[in-house]
């Protein structure tokens, strides 16, 4: 911070709020990745490789608890949402143009959904109730003989909501409808264990584990469809220190899922309870108990400013935090998730998204709270 | 309580906005910039490849975040799309489907730099809104009002674009160029930090029509049909057919689509009858305009006939004049004939060099 405002200076700590968003690299996970740029990268024969990769994917579908099925690293999450969704709709368009989806996914899948519409295929949007849990009735009751696809994701970026994973894969077996859920917020929050999922493709991300941007991976079930993905990579060089990266990253966050889960879910509750104990009229949208939610997303209505000022201010006192889902920077649209559990326009206007993560610290949660009433005391709604 | 010290500066990355910024933090103030995202247009950046025309563009954004950074002052984008669709983009289609030629920056200074962005600031703890405005506004203990003069470089003088401002936003307004006595002075004070900046050509269009085709914008954007109608004479006598209204202003001549054996002009335009009326030299000279949607700022409102000047669009110069309400109109009648008179451009009074107040011209 350059220059000296409400008070704090250039040496200002920090305060990350923003996991969901993004997670540095971790020192273990850049020691894992430093011999691929190196040693690794210079003395290995193509065939080596291709056993490296294999042992990659080996590795990738043991950390998911995978029974069956295939792995291919990409670009990153909503790349391997973009794939799976391109991919398989076309696979199955003779046998039908419906899909269905949730209203509460990220835009790498919504975008191309409306794309697929453009593209002739018709797509059903699946309502949520008021705390952002798609409503399986209603995705019965969309079902038809024509459906062929089924889209929705694990864990909700912007409010932490799991999502009936389970109940809406037997559903989709039952029907024989291809099921593809999004799992980038599920990896390393809540426990993966693909074959009880049930899903018939999964896709990750890197850097929500404290491993490198740019490097994803999608999983999927049955492994005829392969070679319809791996045909995608020819010409690139697999980017195997992001790969080993990203391998060690999830091995972390899954071995230490349940120590990490609890210490989030307890810096959740002390930042929940603080915020709501400062009795300024801001509530909580989404699950209050993290339960088997998201253990570290809390996003807040805060009724006195538009999301984007109250963005600022935190930035102001040093927080970093965001205002639903940044992942178009500059668009900072009201939520569709939010309005999707029934916020007006103008209140999904007035919300943030705090993310806590592995160094999140009880200090951070109480600087926050403090930060809080300091930014709202002050604010009269004055025009 | 908000801080009279702090204000919030809208950047496009321009010079005179930056240079705006700059005299606000040498004179002491917090200063915040903001960039307003105000408007994308998908079919220019993806056909056409303009990522850098018009302060919409990304590079704009990029400009403005480069020169705060070169400022030491805090700098961040914000969306204001909607508000710009609501209160701009969408008055600028009812006003073409009218046959009306809108001035889309001044409905931009009503509701988005001094209402929703003032709104923000206000959200920033921050009293004032800072612009790039060649403007002079200051409160005047004599008439216990914000009043608004005509800026020292007189070229580039903008207070034509905000006659339509309340006394509370001016009172939470500040222009610092206002002083400055040419252009060229400005730019030497952006060459200080950033010569390429510095450099930049001054805005011209309008900022969500880079490409200046109205009418594909209008096809892209709007709701409506453009209807194929009739020329005709100013005795209403059919002389050919004409390829929507949307294409025709009030005194042009060129791009008719047809010739006639002498110059011939718009001089009306008929929404009713989707006609398009076309007259000699003299006819598009008027007297008199009649406006509504009246702003007074340097009185509460006239009584009785005003004498003042009164400039009918941004380049016109100011012509004498007298003005009078009647209701919620004003009458406008000039000493002189006033060459193509336009539905939907602004009226602005001034009196001497203040800024009196204006209207939109009708079509009556």
């Amino acid at each position: 911070m350059e220059t000296d405002f409400n008070g704090k200076g250039k040496n200002m700590k920090r305060i990350y709020l923003d996991y969901a968003a993004t997670t540095p690299v971790k020192k273990e996970v850049l020691d894992a990745m430093l011999p691929y740029y190196q040693e690794e990268a210079t003395f290995i024969t193509p065939k080596d490789h291709e056993t490296l990769m294999e042992t990659f994917k080996r590795q990738f579908l043991e950390l998911i608890e995978a029974d069956s099925g295939f792995v291919e690293f990409t670009a990153g999450g909503s790349k391997s949402n973009n794939l799976i969704l391109k991919v398989m709709s076309d696979v199955f368009k003779d046998k039908g143009k419906h899909i269905i989806t949730s209203q509460i996914e990220h835009p790498s899948v919504y975008k191309v959904m409306e794309k697929l519409e453009k593209d002739g295929y018709e797509v059903t949007y699946i309502p949520c109730d008021r705390y952002g849990v798609t409503d399986v009735e209603a995705l019965k009751a969309a079902m038809r003989t024509d459906t062929i696809l089924m889209s929705v994701m694990l864990i909700n970026n912007e409010v932490g909501s799991r999502q009936p994973i389970e109940e809406i894969s037997q559903l989709c077996q039952s029907k024989g409808v291809f099921l593809h859920v999004d799992a980038v917020q599920g990896l390393g929050n809540i426990q993966i264990h693909a074959s009880s999922l049930g899903a018939d493709a999964l896709t990750f991300s890197a850097h929500k584990v404290y491993a490198p941007k740019g490097c994803g991976a999608m999983y999927i079930k049955d492994r005829r469809y392969q070679p319809l993905f791996e045909a995608r990579h020819c010409f690139s060089s697999d980017n195997t220190p992001y790969m080993a990266g990203f391998i060690k990253g999830a091995h972390d966050a899954i071995k230490q899922l349940d120590v990490n889960r609890s210490r989030k879910s307890a810096l959740r509750n002390r930042l929940i309870e603080g915020i709501l104990g400062l009795e300024l009229g801001i509530s909580v949208n989404g699950p209050i108990q993290s339960e088997h939610h998201h253990p570290g997303i809390v996003n807040l209505y805060i009724p006195h400013m538009d999301g984007d000022s109250l963005v600022i201010n935190y930035d102001r006192y040093g927080i970093a935090l965001s205002s639903g889902s940044a992942c178009s920077s500059g668009a900072l649209m009201a939520s569709h998730v939010l309005k999707a559990m029934g916020l007006t326009e103008s209140e999904a206007s007035r919300c943030i998204r705090m993310s806590i993560g592995e160094f999140t610290t009880e200090e951070d949660i109480d600087v926050i709270v403090n930060t809080t009433e300091q930014i709202l005391k002050g604010y009269k709604h004055v025009r | 309580m908000l801080d009279k010290n702090k204000v919030v500066v809208g950047m496009s990355g321009g010079v005179d906005s930056t240079v705006a910024a700059y005299q606000l933090k040498q004179m002491g103030y917090e200063v915040i910039g903001v960039n307003m995202r105000l408007w994308q247009d998908d079919f220019l950046e993806e056909e056409h490849f303009m990522k850098d025309g018009g302060c919409c563009s990304l590079s704009s954004v990029e400009d403005a975040r480069r020169v705060c950074e070169q400022m030491e002052i805090p700098f961040y984008a914000l969306d204001f799309k909607g508000v710009f669709k609501e209160t701009v983009v969408d008055y600028f289609i009812e006003s073409y489907k009218k046959g009306e030629t809108p001035n889309p920056c001044i409905a931009c200074n009503k509701y988005v730099k001094f209402d929703a962005l003032l709104e923000k600031a206000h959200q920033l703890g921050a009293y004032y809104v800072a612009t790039g405005h060649y403007a002079k506004v200051y409160y005047d203990e004599d008439r216990s009002r914000y009043v608004v003069e005509k800026a020292n470089a007189t070229e580039k003088d903008q207070t034509y674009a905000i006659y339509n401002l309340t006394q509370d936003q001016l009172k939470h307004v500040l222009m610092p160029l206002s002083s400055f006595t040419s252009k060229e002075e400005v730019r030497k004070i952006a060459a200080l930090f950033d010569v390429q900046m510095s450099q930049k050509s001054d805005s011209q269009e309008i900022c969500f029509v880079p490409d200046q085709d109205y009418v594909g914008f209008l096809k892209r954007n709007g709701d409506f049909e453009i209807q194929v109608g009739e020329f005709t004479d100013v005795d209403g006598q059919v002389l050919g057919k004409h390829d929507g209204i949307v294409n025709f202003t009030v005194g042009q001549r060129k791009g008719l689509g047809m010739t006639f054996g002498k110059p011939m002009y718009v001089v009306d335009i008929d929404p009713d009858f989707n006609r398009v009326v076309l007259g000699e030299g003299t006819d598009v000279f008027k007297h008199e305009l009649w406006a509504n949607q009246v702003n007074f700022i340097l009185m509460e409102d006239i009584e009785g006939p005003y004498r003042c000047e009164a400039k009918i669009r941004y380049s016109a110069k100011p012509a004498a004049c007298t003005i009078e309400k009647h209701g919620d109109l004003v009458h406008v009648i000039f000493d002189e004939k006033q060459r193509a008179i336009t539905p939907g451009q602004a009226v602005v009074f001034y009196k001497d060099q203040y800024l009196v107040g204006g209207g939109t011209i009708i079509r009556k």
